[in-house]
């Protein structure tokens, strides 16, 4: 029988996984997602996090650590962007176990809180659980050599501006492959997925002792040890920052991790997750070409967000921050530009990656044979 | 006959440019090629054959002779709806219409101005602040930081309803960055205030205009008396009783240009009472009024006196702190500005001139009735300015019709050469009718362009520095040498 538990802190960056909670992981039925105020969710349907169809799960606030309507609280904390402090999250912990109620974390293995949290699970050893990456960077070693080609299918995931999209399409990806009885290896950001099995290699790029050109070493050793484990029929991974520079004003990071990832995996293939304010055709294939040549892969299929990039205040902040528009003008923008592109346009959020999953299986297919 | 090129010639003292509008790029060109491009605008003849470098850019695209622009429409009118709706960054409070003081350029004076409200007794109650902040609350979503500025009137005769303000929204937004910000003439402020907007973290901005003889011949108290005394006696109590946070303290000054520079510089310089402050100028608002601004020549010459300073201690060349931060402030906001120049995009088919904001999403401004306007500098009798209301919600055609005021002068803005550095908005057609004025917009455009073609010509000299007179520049290490 599956656990009842609660998620905190529900963002915008946790809805792929509360939409696709019970096919991943048996141990837990999600019965409650608790937000802080200040991020506008409580008290509506979770999928107003995104601009999103309803899931029919409302948020609600952390007086609902009193709520007897579930056990467990899955407390995820992902140091670049949670929205809550360390403190409160440890608050949170000790309150919700003081109540006698379960607590599993989930961890990125790179926070000063992690620390306090362990010494805490000495405390609770039953009712306190910590997930964290399973690969660390010691196991990883398989071989005395610095590069291992992989043989599995590698699909990045990819956006032009760091967004939820990712992780939609990333998860809807994952969920077809599992539906037609084939087995993927999925490697994300948010250490939420480790509940799922899935993997992260956050603590890779945070590792202070490891030199950039060590990492991409021990990023391609992590994926070896993974394929040698469980022998997956494709990879999906999760773009670790936005794919390139956004434009002058906002470097955006420069996608330099994405360029780590493909200088240490060779990618067969890129979703490109798009704003649909950029997904034209000529602009996409322009970067297809860029991205052959840099990350050694075109863009072979592009997700079409609803993502709107808000330019005024990029100019005044020099950040990169979005909004959500209705899924209506992604559909119109779809039927409008698709035929101008050469590049397949998708839209994950309201097929479910069914078109997307038969493209891909087709297009793997069609490489594996050449 | 030549045709004329869509561009604007620019001549330094070290070079030659043009800036071609539709590729929002400036080019550095020969002398030759200048004075061939030159002769095209002027009435003299150009020489019969073009230079073979305008050649090359011609056959590269520049130099085209119609505007890129065949329609004016703002990029994001199909995204305004979600952005008001989900992605305010800011709104301001109108607490109350009244004041304790009667400044003589201030646009809710009480003397006969039709086009801006008077000063009133009218307050803002607790029932439509907490309906302004939920609706802030419910409009922000996407918003990672958000501020909320309190505002009147003088604000501070309502510091309870301050406190409740603030306490509410810390509550409201617990988990997002949120901060505030009070304009005031800091006259009420007391020990209580102080410490409670210290430990709130609320960024204050006093109003003064300087030294007492000029400050008090227009900032006065409602009995006519002057206000500087009152307020230096309250910044130093600051000072006393918080001095890590006087460190914030923002002045905020109107500029009166009719008066001696030296004069309004003086209480800011080295030693004087407020010379570690922060200074943000600004010049006296005549659009209510319809009055001109005057400005005497010992304003004039000191200021452009101190505005070289200013470039001198950009380059190491004169200590930062010896430059009046009234010529400083806006030349460091002018650098920051040229990091800009030529990052916007091309023209586009269907762009719109810079100048108006997204309404509403900015810096949104509820009076003490709860009624819309897209920031605090608008009138709030205009009735295309009314943007809404916290009951009603946002009128988006009013707000569609703000941000495309350029369409208003469609043809003139296709046509213009600033249509990339624009700095109208919407409050400079607004004749408080139900319709935007183009009339009123186009009488301001000859006023933009000098504002406009100075920023360029300033921003060429700044580039070229360091290319022409090199050795005469300092480093970091140099500059702290000296």
């Amino acid at each position: 029988m599956k656990m009842s538990s609660a998620l905190y802190p529900f963002s915008p960056q946790l809805l792929p996984f509360v939409k696709h909670f019970e096919q991943f992981q048996n141990e837990y039925s999600l019965c409650k997602l608790i937000s802080l105020p200040g991020l506008a969710l409580t008290g509506f349907d979770a999928s107003r996090a995104c601009n999103y169809p309803k899931i029919n799960m409302v948020v609600s606030d952390t007086r609902d650590i009193e709520n007897p309507g579930w056990d467990t609280l899955i407390v995820t904390y992902h140091s670049d962007e949670s929205p809550v402090s360390d403190n409160n999250i440890l608050e949170i912990i000790i309150q919700t176990l003081a109540r006698g109620k379960s607590v599993v974390f989930c961890d990125d293995n790179r926070s000063e809180i992690s620390r306090k949290i362990w010494a805490l699970k000495e405390q609770f050893t039953d009712k306190l659980t910590i997930n964290f990456e399973r690969h660390t960077l010691s196991e990883a070693v398989i071989s005395g050599k610095p590069y291992s080609p992989i043989q599995t299918p590698i699909i990045l995931v990819g956006g032009l501006v760091e967004c939820s999209d990712l992780l939609e399409t990333v998860l809807n990806l994952a969920s077809q492959f599992k539906m037609n009885n084939l087995h993927p290896s999925i490697i994300v950001k948010q250490p939420l997925g480790q509940l799922f099995g899935f993997h992260t290699i956050n603590h890779i790029f945070s590792n202070p002792h490891l030199t950039e050109a060590k990492k991409t070493e021990e990023i391609n050793r992590f994926v070896a040890v993974i394929e040698k484990e469980e022998t997956p029929d494709v990879f999906i991974i999760e773009a670790p920052d936005a794919i390139m520079r956004f434009n002058e004003l906002a470097p955006n990071g420069f996608g330099i991790r994405t360029y780590m990832v493909t200088q240490a995996l060779c990618i067969d293939s890129i979703v490109c997750c798009a704003p649909f304010g950029l997904a034209y055709g000529s602009l996409l294939e322009g970067l297809s070409k860029d991205f052959s040549q840099r990350f050694g892969s075109p863009i072979h299929a592009v997700q079409v967000s609803n993502v709107v990039v808000d330019m005024a205040d990029l100019i005044e902040t020099y950040k990169v921050t979005c909004s959500y528009s209705d899924l209506s003008i992604v559909k119109k923008h779809i039927i409008e530009e698709a035929p101008n592109s050469s590049i397949p346009f998708f839209d994950v959020v309201s097929d479910g990656g069914e078109k997307l999953f038969a493209y891909l299986c087709n297009l793997i297919k069609v490489q594996n044979m050449e | 006959m030549v045709e004329t090129p869509f561009i604007k010639l620019f001549c330094t003292p070290n070079a030659k440019y043009f800036f071609d509008v539709n590729k929002n790029e400036i080019i550095p060109i020969s002398e030759t090629s200048f004075q061939y491009l030159n002769s095209i605008f002027s009435t003299n003849l150009p020489e019969p054959c073009m230079p073979e470098e305008l050649v090359k850019l011609k056959g590269h695209g520049y130099l085209a002779t119609e505007s890129a622009v065949k329609k004016v429409r703002h990029v994001y009118s199909d995204k305004l709806e979600i952005l008001l709706d989900r992605k305010i960054n800011k709104i301001t409070l109108q607490l109350t219409q009244n004041c304790n003081f009667r400044c003589k350029y201030c646009v809710y004076t009480e003397k006969p101005n039709s086009k801006q409200r008077a000063h009133s007794p009218k307050c803002m109650n607790w029932e439509t602040a907490k309906e302004a902040i939920d609706f802030f609350w419910l409009h922000s979503i996407d918003s990672q930081q958000v501020n909320i500025g309190l505002y009147g009137g003088e604000p501070l005769l309502e510091f309870p309803l301050i406190k409740k303000i603030i306490e509410y929204s810390e509550q409201q937004f617990f988990g997002k960055k949120l901060t505030f910000s009070i304009t005031t003439n800091a006259t009420l402020l007391s020990e209580e205030m102080i410490f409670y907007f210290r430990d709130h973290d609320v960024s204050l901005m006093i109003s003064l205009d300087g030294p007492k003889d000029i400050n008090d011949k227009n900032r006065v108290f409602v009995n006519g008396e002057g206000t500087y005394e009152t307020v230096i006696k309250h910044i130093e109590l600051v000072k006393k009783v918080a001095p890590e946070y006087y460190k914030k303290l923002m002045i905020s000054m109107v500029v009166d240009p009719g008066n001696d520079f030296d004069c309004i510089n003086n209480a800011f310089v080295t030693g004087a009472k407020l010379d570690t402050l922060t200074i943000q100028p600004s010049g006296i608002d005549h659009t209510f009024d319809g009055q001109k601004t005057t400005i005497s020549d010992d304003y004039s010459w000191k200021y452009e006196y101190q505005h070289f300073l200013a470039i001198l201690s950009y380059f190491r060349r004169f200590p930062e702190n010896l430059v009046s931060p009234i010529a400083m402030s806006p030349f460091a906001s002018s650098i920051i500005e040229n990091e800009r120049v030529g990052q916007g995009a091309p023209l586009l088919s269907v762009d719109a001139p810079s100048g108006p904001c997204i309404p509403g999403k900015l810096r949104l401004f509820i009076d003490v009735n709860g009624k819309f306007y897209p920031c605090e500098r608008v009138s709030e009798k205009s009735i295309v300015m009314n943007l809404g209301s916290i009951k009603d919600g946002f009128n988006f055609h009013k707000a569609y019709q703000i941000m495309n005021v350029g369409q208003l002068t469609e043809s003139d803005c296709i046509q213009c050469w600033c249509f990339r550095y624009c700095i109208q908005c919407a409050k400079t057609a607004d004749l408080e009718s139900s319709e935007l004025s183009a009339k009123a917009r186009l009488s301001r455009c000859g006023e933009v362009r000098t504002m406009v073609y100075s920023k360029l010509y300033q921003y060429l000299l700044l580039n070229e520095l360091p290319v022409y007179y090199g050795n005469q520049i300092r480093t970091e290490e140099e500059g702290k040498e000296s």
